[in-house]
């Protein structure tokens, strides 16, 4: 049984068809990522599952059967489906608990949340700065505290768009490392990222976005001697 | 010299001089002939005038009999109750009484035929004095000799400087005796003797006040400012000191009733700037949940005139949660009922809001009526302590103040400690992302504007012992409390706070100097030129709209 399922999902801006009867399962305890060109509908298909852009037609179910499509964002955040966004969305004048303690979710149990938040801090190493104000963070450990964020609220899907762009390389090994980490057998995790390397250590499968549409999906291994998909990337 | 004598060494030191001045054998006691007296008293204007000023001047050796008697006789022909019979005079308990006793011997005899004299002014008021004498010497309760010296102020030239000492070392009243030694202060100012002079104009400039620097200036006119230069200097230096002190007095007085407004400012502000910040409504109501807050502290209180009167001084007390809650529950309502649907539009929010607050306005009026309200004042609400010169802490500012300072403290915890205030940070900052992480907005702006309600409901407790309480009353807050918010940078409890205290201040040291409506004009210009520095106001929390 899937954890997510996105079937024949259509999202349609004016004349142009971001995503155009996508489908796709992702299973419990995997690390699926979305890979494809820019304008390929990765970040459509987050916007999609988080409720922010409404599908013209399809559905998005979550592993209980619960249609996505005609649920509000907090609702859907509520079903324990988080997001971590591109551009790291802290909020700047908070300090790194507090953020914290806000993606722990208004349905944490009180008694549970400075353990989730402790279990956050530690997963993502930022005990040291945890009364800082997010804005004072380094590009990376934004990102960090984002996903530690999305971790606190213990969610079923978490998605991650983009979390190493911009980021060193021990940045991004480091990130790497905190995806493995968070994989749980009762956790899906979506991941769109552009850095093959850090795809190709962190996902099981991978799938690719081409014009809306799932051009392959499979192994890294299999995406790297795929024709069409070497096609797309290198635009012959 | 005794450096730094203060009132009570100033007066001991009268006294010390007054021992040399007059040996005891001086003060061995003459008798009154109570006889005479009493014809005196019946005879014409001229005789009462001579004996009452012999009284008068005897008042500080005579046996605390004699006075007793002089002033009981005294009494009772002030207040018409004696009636002269021949030589002898009649003291009766109450006016028209047909039976008296004889003043000079004590016997009981009636009346019939006797006349009461008259009294001219002149006789009166020196009787006042004399009797004022008598009961500041012999009267058995403390009441009786306030009342005594009550009366000797009135006319204190009059009084011999002996009998003020004499009372002074027999008083127990501190009070009373602080009283003492201020009117043989000024009696001593115009004493002939130089060296006391000096020492009272040291004395009194001690205990610096406006009513010291007139004192002490009218003595500018005294012949001995000219002729002596020891007194000349003493006094100008006395008055510079006192001068001084009057005015940083004054300067404080000025500080602190500008702080208080300024608090009161701030509570309003507070809330607006909660609002304003998390919903992007501008609400012009404010004012108006000010007024009803005020008016739940009305109501409180004649709750409790009515249920238990006894516990009348704590109702302000009492009306703190219930004007909370009153605004508050007022607060949710409007937004439920009204902004709920304006949001994104704050321009009809604004006029929806203004609609709001003339309703209330007007609902009040027919409801209760457009008079002021009247508010009983508990002791810890009336009165004061003098600090410095003339500036009095009082305590109905003082309350304000705490009562401020307690809010700001609850609501930087509530903000900074509490979930609820956690989500208000969060949806302010960034109401999209906040909603992306499962944050109930509604439920939060309408949890904030019944708490930003509820603060100006709080403000209109505290301005009840200060201000005047009628339906109009939030229009005179709510155009500061908005300049309070723009300044102070929208959605910050520090800015709302700084910002009050400068335009609280601002327009209290510039009304008396210009006036009330150039104070507005000139904060308002000071606002304007700071925002076109700054237009974010003084902390302004980042965030993306």
């Amino acid at each position: 049984m899937s954890a997510l399922v996105i079937d024949s999902l259509e999202v349609v801006f004016g004349a142009f068809r971001a995503l155009d009867g996508l489908s796709l399962a992702v299973d419990p305890g995997e690390v699926r990522a979305v890979i494809g060109p820019n304008g390929a509908g990765k970040t459509t298909l987050l916007d999609a599952i988080t409720g922010i852009a409404r599908p013209r037609s399809g559905r998005i179910l979550l592993g209980d059967g619960r249609d996505l499509t005609q649920a509000s964002e907090a609702e859907i955040a509520r079903a324990g489906v988080r997001r971590k966004f591109q551009k790291p969305s802290v909020f700047p004048a908070l300090t790194v608990r507090e953020n914290l303690g806000l993606g722990c979710g208004p349905d944490c149990p009180a008694r549970e949340r400075p353990v989730r938040l402790a279990r956050a801090l530690a997963e993502t190493g930022l005990e040291a700065r945890a009364s800082v104000p997010a804005g004072a963070l380094a590009h990376g450990e934004k990102q960090w505290l984002e996903i530690g964020m999305v971790l606190a609220s213990e969610p079923r899907v978490l998605l991650l768009d983009e979390p190493v762009a911009g980021l060193s390389d021990d940045e991004t090994a480091r990130t790497a490392e905190l995806i493995g980490a968070l994989r749980r057998p009762d956790r899906a995790i979506l991941v769109i990222e552009h850095d093959m390397a850090f795809v190709e250590a962190v996902a099981d499968r991978v799938t690719v976005l081409h014009e809306g549409r799932t051009l392959f999906e499979g192994a890294m291994a299999g995406a790297r001697a795929d024709a069409r998909v070497i096609d797309v990337f290198l635009g012959r | 010299m005794v450096k730094g004598p203060g009132r009570f060494g100033f007066v001991a030191l009268l006294l010390w001089a007054s021992s040399l001045v007059m040996p005891p054998a001086l003060a061995a006691e003459a008798t009154l002939d109570r006889g005479a007296l009493a014809t005196a008293l019946c005879g014409d204007g001229a005789a009462q005038a001579k004996a009452v000023e012999g009284v008068l001047r005897n008042s500080a050796e005579a046996t605390s009999g004699d006075l007793a008697w002089a002033g009981t006789i005294l009494r009772a022909l002030l207040d018409r109750r004696l009636a002269c019979l021949g030589e002898s005079a009649l003291v009766l308990d109450r006016a028209g009484a047909t039976d008296g006793r004889d003043a000079a011997t004590g016997t009981a005899r009636p009346v019939t035929g006797g006349r009461s004299p008259v009294l001219g002014l002149r006789q009166r008021a020196l009787i006042e004095t004399a009797s004022g004498a008598a009961s500041l010497l012999t009267g058995a309760d403390v009441e009786l000799r306030r009342a005594g010296l009550a009366a000797l102020e009135r006319r204190i030239a009059t009084v011999p400087e002996a009998l003020l000492l004499r009372a002074a070392s027999a008083e127990s009243d501190p009070g009373l005796r602080a009283g003492l030694a201020a009117i043989a202060q000024s009696a001593a100012l115009s004493s002939v003797d130089p060296a006391r002079r000096l020492a009272a104009i040291r004395a009194v400039s001690e205990a610096p006040s406006g009513a010291a620097f007139s004192r002490l200036s009218a003595l500018k006119a005294d012949a001995a400012y000219g002729s002596d230069p020891a007194f000349r200097s003493a006094l100008d230096a006395a008055l510079a000191r006192v001068e001084r002190a009057v005015s940083i007095g004054n300067g404080l007085a000025v500080l602190y009733n500008g702080l208080s407004f300024a608090s009161i400012l701030f509570m309003a502000a507070a809330g607006l700037a909660i609002i304003f910040g998390l919903m992007g409504v501008i609400n012009l109501a404010q004012g108006e949940f000010i007024m009803i807050g005020a008016y739940a502290t009305y109501g409180v209180q004649e709750a409790v005139r009515r249920i238990a009167p006894g516990w009348l001084d704590a109702y302000l007390l009492a009306a703190i949660p219930v004007a909370f809650l009153t605004s508050a529950l007022v607060g949710i309502a409007i937004e439920a009922l009204i902004l709920r649907h304006l949001y994104r539009r704050p321009l009809m929010s604004l006029l929806a809001t203004w609609a709001v607050s003339l309703f209330l306005i007007n609902g009040v009026r027919v409801a209760v009526g457009s008079q002021n309200l009247q508010f009983a004042m508990p002791p810890y609400v009336s009165g004061g302590v003098p600090l410095y010169a003339d500036f009095v802490v009082t305590w109905n500012r003082l309350f304000a103040i705490a009562f401020a300072a307690v809010t700001l403290v609850l609501t930087l915890v509530i903000l900074k400690r509490t979930p609820l205030g956690l989500d208000i940070r969060a949806v302010t900052q960034n109401r999209d992302m906040a909603a992306c992480l499962g944050i109930r907005t509604r439920r939060v702006d309408r949890l904030a504007f019944g708490f930003g309600s509820g603060l100006a409901g709080l403000a209109g407790v505290a301005l009840c012992p200060i201000y005047s309480v009628n339906p109009g009353m939030g229009a005179n807050f709510v155009i500061d409390s908005f300049m309070v918010v723009v300044l102070g940078g929208v959605g910050t409890v520090v800015g709302t706070l700084v910002a009050a205290l400068g335009i609280g201040g601002a327009n209290v040291l510039i009304e008396p100097l210009y006036g009330a409506v150039a104070a507005k004009v000139i904060v308002l210009a000071g606002i304007i030129l700071f925002l076109q520095r700054r237009p974010e106001g003084l902390f302004a929390v980042r965030r993306r709209r």
